[in-house]
């Protein structure tokens, strides 16, 4: 069999040498890409984001966390997780690897002075899983509320309706884009000129302090923390500003969080540590009703470093449990016979 | 009698076949059909390589997005079942029209070692003329675009997985359609183009019963279809349409070693 021989060790070099190409350019391209956590496809997310924060979804649906409490949520939700799954072929728990959410700066600001309603549509979602696309792009499209347009290799479906100017871009091989119509162009954009993220120094240097594994994380400016701490009410509105936090943590073993904040000098990080100790002393002092709310506040330590406010918690899964068990459905149904009481 | 019988005792299955594998192999790699069929798997690389030369303007389609289309298109739904067909339902006439089938006729092999080397001896001719072609079309129209080469090298193993299983469950159903008539070529043609062809587009449940749909979902990364096909088209999970193509294919193959064991050849001097 020597001719056939030739013929097959041929072709077998080819595909081998094709297929080892293919593999190490994308071994060698994905580590130079790659900032932090943010995967190398999901660069080109606005670079003047505001707030940048992200899930791993595998890590999250694979961890001892989720078997522990990720069955349990309100009434409903397996079956409205099927129904996806029905639709679109995608079932989140399996087919989604990671979640990043970018906000942009003017786009969180208020739009008319005294307008402070949150804008949601305004964030960019950026998914990465495995789609069937063309399941998924078929079961988009209902009764007309959905118009599609095809552009350069990408399927983009707007909100047809009217009601908001949502919009939805499907990248081949498992990518998806979501947020209004203006974030979903800029990202289109910034994909085919190379920009993005990289052109902002201050949030590729937060995304590489990201300790890397972390199922979840998020780094934020200035704007959206003012933002969020008036919103959040109470000694919150009375922190000093925050020039920037990086955030990260895990799910397993427990569940453990670092936040590190940059006030604008040390007295103001001296502030924000005390306001933090304060709320730990405060959960201590409810000890008496929950014993758990004790474990919580000695798991929180606060640490100030010049103008930088350190601060790390550890929850470990027993604890959480019995938590729950104290605030679970009976806790619930007891809180809100109370509220009813309270109506009548 | 002893040395009679000892000449006549049938050799085990698998070095029988091993050894009809290897001389069905000779027989139909270096041929010219084999020649004909590299040149048509190797189309799209062709076409490729032009579009990468003479890029046209506004392509709407990334060189991904391309490879997609064809690999779904082109290789999947059209090529691979045709070129199962050209040598799936020859597997046993070329062997009685070259004279093989009557050598293997008369040595102490069983049938089912003389089926099953020629079958083997048809995987790997299909695999050696197609998966160079698909390597080659996805090095084409993916290297040097802002994607890079490296974006669908996981996609790429999964076509080839696709592309193996589509060439063994069609390699099947016609290899059971070349034992079974004596002119398998019209028919085959016929389910690939009506039945497949059609069926599979149909509203409903109709694709269920058709290799195509299944075969086409395995391509996750492919293009969504515009027009009818967008509206009609039934895609399975992957889970799913592995198992049917296994099963269709496996049982296709039972069917044709049966009747080729109990069938009667008339060999000509």
């Amino acid at each position: 069999m020597n001719r056939s021989r030739r013929l097959i060790l041929t072709a077998a070099a080819i595909s081998v040498l094709g297929i080892g190409l293919a593999f190490s350019t994308r071994l060698t391209g994905t580590a130079r890409a790659a900032v932090g956590p943010i995967p190398p496809e999901a660069l080109a997310l606005p670079a003047d984001s505001s707030m940048v924060m992200g899930f791993d979804v595998r890590a999250l649906t694979g961890s001892q966390f989720y078997a522990k409490f990720g069955g349990e949520g309100e009434p409903g939700r397996i079956d409205a997780l099927a129904e996806i799954e029905r639709k679109t072929g995608l079932n989140p728990a399996r087919d989604i690897d990671s979640v990043v959410v970018a906000i942009r700066a003017n786009a969180t600001e208020p739009k008319v002075e005294g307008d402070h309603k949150r804008h949601p549509e305004n964030a960019l979602v950026f998914v990465t899983g495995r789609f069937d696309a063309a399941r998924l792009e078929s079961s988009i499209p209902e009764a007309g509320k959905a118009s599609k347009e095809r552009r350069e290799g990408v399927t983009i479906f707007r909100e047809a309706t009217g009601k908001s100017n949502g919009a939805v871009a499907l990248l081949d091989a498992g990518i998806l884009v979501a947020g209004d119509s203006a974030s979903v162009e800029t990202f289109l954009a910034n994909r085919s000129t190379g920009h993005g993220i990289r052109d902002s120094q201050q949030l590729v240097a937060q995304l590489q302090s990201i300790e890397p594994g972390s199922t979840f994380w998020a780094v934020g400016g200035p704007s959206v923390l003012s933002r969020v701490a008036s919103q959040v009410g109470g000694p919150a509105a009375n922190l000093p500003s925050v020039k920037q936090v990086v955030a990260y943590g895990h799910l397993d073993p427990e569940v453990g969080m670092t936040a590190v904040a940059e006030a604008q000098d040390e007295k103001s990080a001296t502030k924000i540590a005390d306001v933090v100790r304060g709320f730990s002393a405060m959960l201590s002092l409810q000890a008496g009703q929950k014993a758990e709310l004790a474990q919580i506040a000695d798991s929180i330590s606060v640490a100030t470093e010049a103008e930088k406010v350190h601060i790390k918690a550890t929850i470990t899964h027993e604890l959480i449990e019995s938590l729950k068990k104290t605030m679970g459905p009976s806790g619930r149904t007891r809180e809100r016979k109370a509220a009813d009481e309270v109506q009548n | 009698m002893t040395t009679e019988t000892e000449i006549r005792a049938t050799r085990p299955v698998w070095s029988a076949a091993r050894d009809v594998f290897f001389i069905s192999i000779e027989r139909m790699l270096p041929r010219p059909r084999s020649f004909w069929v590299f040149l048509l798997l190797a189309l799209p690389v062709l076409l490729g390589g032009l579009l990468r030369i003479y890029p046209p303007k506004d392509l709407p389609l990334t060189g991904f997005e391309l490879y997609g289309m064809v690999i779904a298109l082109f290789f999947v739904r059209n090529l691979l079942p045709l070129v199962a067909l050209l040598f799936g339902s020859a597997l046993i006439s070329d062997g009685v029209d070259s004279k093989t089938l009557t050598y293997f006729l008369t040595r102490p092999i069983s049938r089912l070692s003389i089926f099953l080397g020629e079958f083997l001896a048809y995987l790997v001719t299909v695999l050696t003329l197609t998966v160079p072609c698909v390597v080659l079309t996805y090095v084409v129209l993916c290297a040097g675009t802002p994607q890079g080469l490296g974006f669908g090298a996981p996609n790429l193993i999964q076509d080839l997985g696709a592309s193996a299983l589509t060439l063994f469950t069609y390699g099947s159903v016609f290899a059971l359609l070349g034992v079974s008539l004596k002119r398998p070529l019209i028919p085959g043609l016929l389910f690939l183009f009506v039945w497949e062809g059609f069926v599979a587009n149909f509203p409903g449940d109709a694709p269920n019963y058709t290799l195509t749909a299944y075969a086409r979902s395995l391509i996750r990364h492919r293009p969504s279809e515009e027009g009818l096909a967008e509206l009609f088209s039934k895609f399975f999970g992957v889970g799913e349409s592995v198992l049917v193509l296994g099963i269709t294919g496996v049982v296709c193959l039972a069917l044709a070693v049966w009747i080729f064991s109990r069938r009667e050849y008339v060999i000509s001097s």
